[in-house]
């Protein structure tokens, strides 16, 4: 697990020399767009940790970053103050959602939060007086820093970038002890896990909240660094993104939310760069089916995805054995079934 | 019976029309040994769901240090001390030996999300805490060595040991043992019938589900008998073994009833006979 602590400082140190490199500022504003959704798949990769699943994660990347814009535009908060508050509302929100869809068996629960983010996409287009409906918010202020606004990409790159890896490091830390100790727990078996005094409702409750507000805390920065929302990168599209990058990247590591979310969003500007020099005449659906032939063969090839894909192929290079099946759910248990 | 720690009062269960539980009613004192013995369907591991909050009783209480636990929450249940294993192996086969004992000490360690996340020095000081303890269960059992390898790659009888160590670091003052040395090898079980007793000398309460003759025999201070969810006889090993209603339990006087129940022949126990 230390390996972990070394793996994100080498990180740290990767990302201090890319600006070094003068790079232009569409490479810097990409570096950023993974950054964000770095953390927003950090966030599922966690929940994944304790087998669950949300489609909802966009609602909440969206209600971070409508919180935090309109906390800082229309009653002048600073963005420093207004971004956490808007990630203890998303926490809230999240806390609100698994009340009741905590109770529901897995699969309902996916249905659940599918559902929480089509009516929070629909509230931000109808909610017209608060949202500004489809056209969006305008001018949202700027973070700053010792008095200094931040403009460029190449600065907002610090901000976000620090942001991934502080999430990299709560999450790692948190993977490493107790609270990690029992979500894997409760992914490897329910009942075992409950069968030594671990309240299984209650630690998915805290991972769930916890997986939105780190969409939350995305969705603020995001809000700041664009300084301009619009109801559509928080639809549901949104959020089978944001699962597709989790489940290449894979939900085993923390690493799977950094490689995912690169992985999927250089793929994404590649085939947007490059489909139209090769098929001059198709349109942009065609993207959507090269994703799906992508996510297949991962799943086909890696199916614990690309960080232990590559581990695997490692260790199969230098002739050892590849590591076990997928993670997943055990065989059904019949501890609560019938009789001896 | 005044101070027992586990009381059962007319624990019955059904499911649709059968019962598999009818009217049981035993105490355990503390530090008592009792096993729960009975042909297959006698509704044992059924008792152990009940006790254990993993099923609802249709009527009848449990009560633990004198407390209802009856409609508890597992974990709830867990938490105050009682703690099982399980007849068909429950181990976190993604996670290894170690990591599997060290789940079983979050009965009796606090640290939370924030704490864990912040790698605060209290929380590191715990997990060091916490593997120690893991270590030396592992040892206890004998799964020592194995404490790097993934759980699930353990073969079927070591799945055991390590869902037993699991329970023990939790520090239970019940522990509730589903079939608990199917499955090991002799030498395996003597190690463990040894460390049964050793373990109750040290104040744990164990109630065990066991088909292995030799072992009811030699570790159970009382022995209760289980068939068709009645309790059809209760005593000190020997006597029960003698008893003419248990010997018919096992060798099967009715075989219509172990065919309505589609059973096959009913497992024999070794070491019964008439």
């Amino acid at each position: 697990m230390s390996r972990d602590l070394a793996g994100i400082a080498a990180l740290a140190a990767a990302l201090a020399i890319v600006p070094l490199a003068g790079p232009s500022s569409y490479v810097m504003a990409l570096f950023n767009i993974v950054g964000l959704y770095t953390i927003v798949t950090l966030g599922l990769v966690l929940l994944g940790a304790s087998g669950q699943v949300s489609l909802g994660q966009a609602a909440f990347y969206g209600i971070g970053a409508y919180t935090s814009a309109l906390l800082a535009r229309d009653l002048g908060w600073s963005p420093w103050i207004a971004m956490p508050c808007a990630v203890a509302l998303v926490a809230a929100a999240a806390y609100a959602v698994g009340l009741p869809a905590l109770r529901l068996a897995d699969v309902f629960f996916v249905l659940a939060t599918l559902g929480v983010g089509i009516i929070v996409n629909v509230l931000m287009v109808q909610l017209d007086w608060l949202t500004g409906g489809a056209s969006g918010l305008r001018d949202i202020p700027a973070l700053s820093i010792g008095g200094r606004r931040l403009a460029t990409d190449r600065d907002y790159y610090y901000v976000i970038w620090a942001a991934v890896l502080a999430s990299l490091v709560l999450a790692r830390n948190l993977a490493a002890h107790r609270t990690g100790r029992a979500l894997r727990a409760i992914l490897g078996s329910e009942v075992g896990a409950a069968a030594l005094g671990i309240d299984v409702t209650r630690y998915k409750m805290r991972v769930f909240v916890l997986s939105a507000a780190y969409a939350g805390a995305a969705g603020a920065l995001y809000a700041h660094y664009i300084h301009f929302i619009s109801p559509s990168p928080f639809a549901l599209y949104a959020s089978l993104f944001f699962l597709v990058m989790a489940v290449v990247g894979g939900l085993t590591s923390i690493w799977g939310g950094l490689f995912g979310a690169a992985a999927v969003t250089v793929l994404d500007q590649v085939v947007r760069a490059q489909l139209p020099r090769i098929f001059p005449r198709v349109g942009g659906e065609y993207q959507t089916a090269i994703y799906g032939v992508v996510l297949v063969l991962i799943m086909i090839f890696f199916p614990s995805g690309i960080v232990r894909g590559a581990l695997d192929l490692r260790r199969l290079l230098r002739g050892g054995r590849p590591s076990a099946a997928p993670p997943g759910r055990p065989e059904a248990e019949s501890a609560g079934g019938a009789r001896a | 019976m005044t101070e027992s720690l586990l009381a059962l009062d007319g624990v019955t269960r059904r499911f649709g029309g059968v019962s598999a539980l009818e009217d049981v009613s035993f105490a355990v004192a503390p530090a008592e040994i009792v096993a729960i013995i009975g042909p297959n369907g006698a509704g044992k591991t059924t008792l152990f769901n009940v006790v254990t909050g993993f099923l609802a009783p249709s009527a009848g209480t449990v009560r633990y240090r004198g407390r209802r636990i009856t409609g508890l929450a597992p974990s709830r249940i867990a938490a105050a001390g009682v703690i099982r294993t399980f007849q068909n192996h429950v181990v976190f086969g993604e996670m290894t030996v170690l990591e599997n004992v060290m789940v079983g000490c979050h009965r009796w360690t606090r640290s939370g999300l924030v704490e864990g996340a912040l790698a605060l020095p209290q929380v590191r000081r715990e997990d060091r805490e916490v593997a120690d303890a893991a270590r030396a269960v592992l040892d206890l059992v004998g799964l020592g060595p194995q404490a790097a390898d993934p759980a699930r790659d353990l073969p079927v009888g070591r799945q055991r040991l390590l869902e037993i160590a699991r329970a023990l670091a939790a520090r239970p003052d019940v522990l509730l043992l589903d079939e608990a040395a199917a499955g090991l090898t002799a030498e395996e079980t003597r190690h463990l019938v040894r460390l049964i007793g050793r373990l109750r000398d040290a104040g744990i309460t164990f109630l065990v589900i066991e088909h292995n003759m030799d072992v009811v025999m030699e570790a159970a201070d009382r022995v209760i008998v289980l068939d068709y969810g009645r309790k059809i006889a209760e005593g000190r090993p020997a006597d029960v073994q003698r008893d003419p209603r248990v010997v018919a339990a096992y060798l099967g006087d009715d075989a219509d009833a172990a065919d309505r129940r589609g059973e096959g022949p009913r497992d024999g126990l070794a070491g019964v006979s008439p």
